[in-house]
């Protein structure tokens, strides 16, 4: 296919390589959880259920996979992002051969766990949809790679093709972009909230039914085993944090997400429509922090926040937040709560509690043993007894707590105190948390 | 005071156990031969490494205490700890007397310490099977190296071995002179003295460049972090990561703190 020389194929190569991987940069999905998959003789690589992080880049995130473009080209025009068709930008596009060939070189040497395959829309959805399916054919039948991929679904492309691709893939994804419909009416012009919504629904509908296949008939084929995700953005848009956690827990509910990612706008463009500030990076913490506390702690989103116009407390992560404006459940006896009630100390992860559970199996837990069991106290020492005794003496008030667990931050909780109006910062206080 | 000496394997340290209960010898300390110092009020015993006697008491602990007893006395002799074994013997003991439950008593010292050292091996272990980097070689082996505090070697092959099933490597920890050979059959780990001159294949050097650039361009300039990232990716680890060897351009190598 190649007829120009070699050299000429490298620096194309690399070039290619850097655009097109810069401009996939944005989307964060890059675990490579969720399917365990052993390998086999004469195919390339497994998969770990529990993911693995091949390195991190300067930002901070992981790299587990080959994240890349299949192109950087598209028809579309959404304001927010860095590839819209009318941004002045180097383009590129990979062949399906190319990807493979570096995916396969790369994983040979460990540097990735496996391909997260995405695309601008060149030509048309069912275009770009046969291109990322071409690329997974060649990789699973012609290079036999048994590694981890993850590709996205284009929205609008043939149903046919979507589930094609599944059956090859291990993770799909569809991106809701913004979290709500004015925000993709105003910022993504060319998209719709039903062309996301279809894909998302087609592909819940192929994950039941293949679920009910495998369990079936062992050896029919698995549509996407690692579920699906999706992320938007926050910040672009001025939807409250309130809003993204709802549309978040319906997410998880209505069409069963494994992961719900969050990505922090950074300015890409100076449209007037869009803000042009820092990325919020402490928000989307929150978010994330929110995130968990629905999938692992047993909250749901009307816990986290009650008013719809609500924002996160940057100050306090979520479950404090919650934590101080529920003080009537605690404080919690170490030595008898159950694993639901432990899971909602602040401060007490998955993994505390589940040491607490076992240690006090065998013997009555003072301050003392939690320490040594690595049990963190800097936040949980306000919500918990030991052997019916508080850590320190501190009255359960939510303002005092509040400035305690917010003490060696910058721009804590302290206030100016008033001598007048004090009813008026009572009843704040209480409210706020 | 009883101390018991041996060669620091396996083995050894399950024929200390079997000692221990048939020499009627109840052990204070359990030291690897040449890592620990005389006290003046201690008995010292050698005790000679001997295979059918390790397998008994293996199976003894898989029965008697648990399955979990098991892997955590194979993991934490990969620990790097002088003191391992004398909280490994107290952790064994703590078993045949308590059964499976051995494993709740974590006010137990010994019992915390020994699963804070399993802990640690496997952690480091798990960071190592995605921070291991094969190099082609000429003659189409693959050849990483590894220097780890833990001896994390003996679970990497076993990783590596389904993973990278069709190729033949070689994972070389410089740190212990030992290393892992794998011939696409079955991997054996053996001593190796001298550091081996590693001639690349053709290709490599361009993948390797390949790899930097993508590596440099998926970071998002705007979020800049380089703590997280040395939290996440610990110094120690750099000088055998590919993307953090030589020409790495400027942003990379030093970024202001933000």
């Amino acid at each position: 296919m190649y007829h120009y020389a070699e050299s000429v194929n490298r620096v194309d190569q690399m070039e290619k390589l850097k655009i097109l991987s810069a401009a996939a940069k944005y989307d964060v999905a890059c675990t490579s959880s969720g399917v365990d998959r052993n390998a086999t003789r004469g195919s390339l690589g497994s998969a770990s259920a529990c993911g693995i992080c091949h390195t991190f880049a300067a930002d901070g995130r992981c790299v587990s996979l080959l994240k890349i473009l299949l192109t950087n080209v598209c028809v579309y025009d959404c304001r927010y992002c860095a590839n819209r068709r009318s941004n002045d930008i180097p383009r590129a596009v990979f062949t399906p051969r190319e990807i493979a060939e570096l995916t396969i070189n790369f994983y040979k040497r460990n540097y990735i766990e496996g391909l997260f395959l995405s695309s601008s829309v060149i030509r048309d959805a069912n275009h770009t949809m046969e291109q990322i399916y071409e690329t997974l054919k060649l990789l699973r039948g012609v290079y036999k790679f048994n590694g981890y991929i993850h590709i996205k679904a284009i929205p609008g492309a043939d149903e046919g093709l979507i589930r094609a691709a599944g059956f090859l893939a291990d993770r799909m994804s569809v991106n809701i972009e913004l979290p709500s419909e004015e925000s993709l009416n105003r910022l993504a012009p060319d998209k719709t909230k039903e062309s996301i919504l279809k894909p998302m629904s087609l592909l819940k509908k192929g994950i039941v039914q293949s679920r009910e296949e495998v369990a079936l008939f062992h050896s029919a084929p698995s549509f996407v085993p690692a579920g699906q995700s999706t992320q938007m953005i926050v910040g672009a848009s001025p939807e409250s944090d309130k809003k993204i956690i709802d549309l978040t827990e319906s997410l998880y509910k209505r069409y069963s997400l494994k992961r719900v990612f969050f990505s922090a706008y950074t300015p890409v463009s100076d449209n007037p429509l869009l803000p042009s500030v820092k990325p919020p990076l402490l928000r989307e913490h929150r978010l994330y922090q929110a995130d968990w506390l629905l999938r692992f702690y047993g909250f749901s989103a009307d816990e986290i926040l009650k008013n719809p116009d609500e924002n996160l407390s940057l100050n306090l992560d979520p479950k404090c937040h919650w934590a101080l404006n529920n003080l009537n459940m605690f404080p919690v006896e170490i030595n008898t709560a159950d694993t639901r009630t432990l899971l909602r100390v602040p401060g007490i992860g998955a993994r505390s509690a589940e040491r607490i559970l076992s240690a006090r199996r065998v013997g009555s837990l003072t301050f003392e043993n939690l320490k040594k069991l690595g049990i963190v106290l800097k936040r949980a020492r306000y919500f918990i007894t030991c052997q019916g005794k508080m850590y320190e003496r501190i009255s359960m008030d939510p303002e005092i707590l509040e400035m305690k667990l917010t003490e060696n931050k910058l721009g804590g909780a302290y206030k100016q105190l008033s001598l007048f109006d004090e009813p008026a910062l009572l009843a704040e206080g209480a409210s706020e948390g | 005071m009883l101390t018991a000496i041996f060669d620091g394997s396996l083995d050894g340290f399950l024929s200390v156990v079997y000692s221990c209960y048939y020499d009627k010898r109840p052990y204070d300390y359990v030291y690897e031969d040449g890592v620990y110092q005389q006290q003046l009020d201690s008995d010292y015993f050698y005790v000679p490494t001997e295979p059918a006697r390790s397998v008994r008491v293996m199976e003894a602990i898989g029965k008697r205490v648990s399955q979990d007893a098991q892997t955590n006395v194979c993991y934490c002799c990969l620990a790097n700890d002088k003191e391992r074994f004398t909280s490994l013997l107290r952790y064994v003991r703590l078993g045949f007397k308590a059964g499976a439950a051995a494993d709740n008593y974590l006010q137990d010292p010994h019992v915390l310490k020994v699963h804070k050292l399993v802990q640690y091996v496997l952690r480091e272990a798990h960071l190592l099977t995605g921070f291991c980097r094969f190099k082609e070689t000429k003659s189409g082996v693959y050849y990483a190296s590894i220097s780890p505090v833990n001896n994390a070697l003996p679970i990497l092959a076993e990783h590596f071995r389904e993973r990278l099933m069709n190729q033949p490597w070689v994972i070389h920890d410089t740190a212990r002179g030992i290393a892992a050979v794998y011939d696409c059959n079955d991997y054996r780990i053996d001593p190796v003295k001298n550091s081996p001159h590693v001639d690349c294949s053709d290709d490599e050097a361009r993948f390797q460049e390949l790899w930097r650039a993508f590596f440099d361009s998926v970071a998002i300039k705007e979020r800049l972090n380089k703590d997280l990232q040395r939290n996440l990716i610990p110094l120690r680890f750099r000088k055998h990561v590919t993307e953090f060897q030589n020409n790495s351009p400027a942003f990379i190598t030093q970024a202001p703190r933000l």
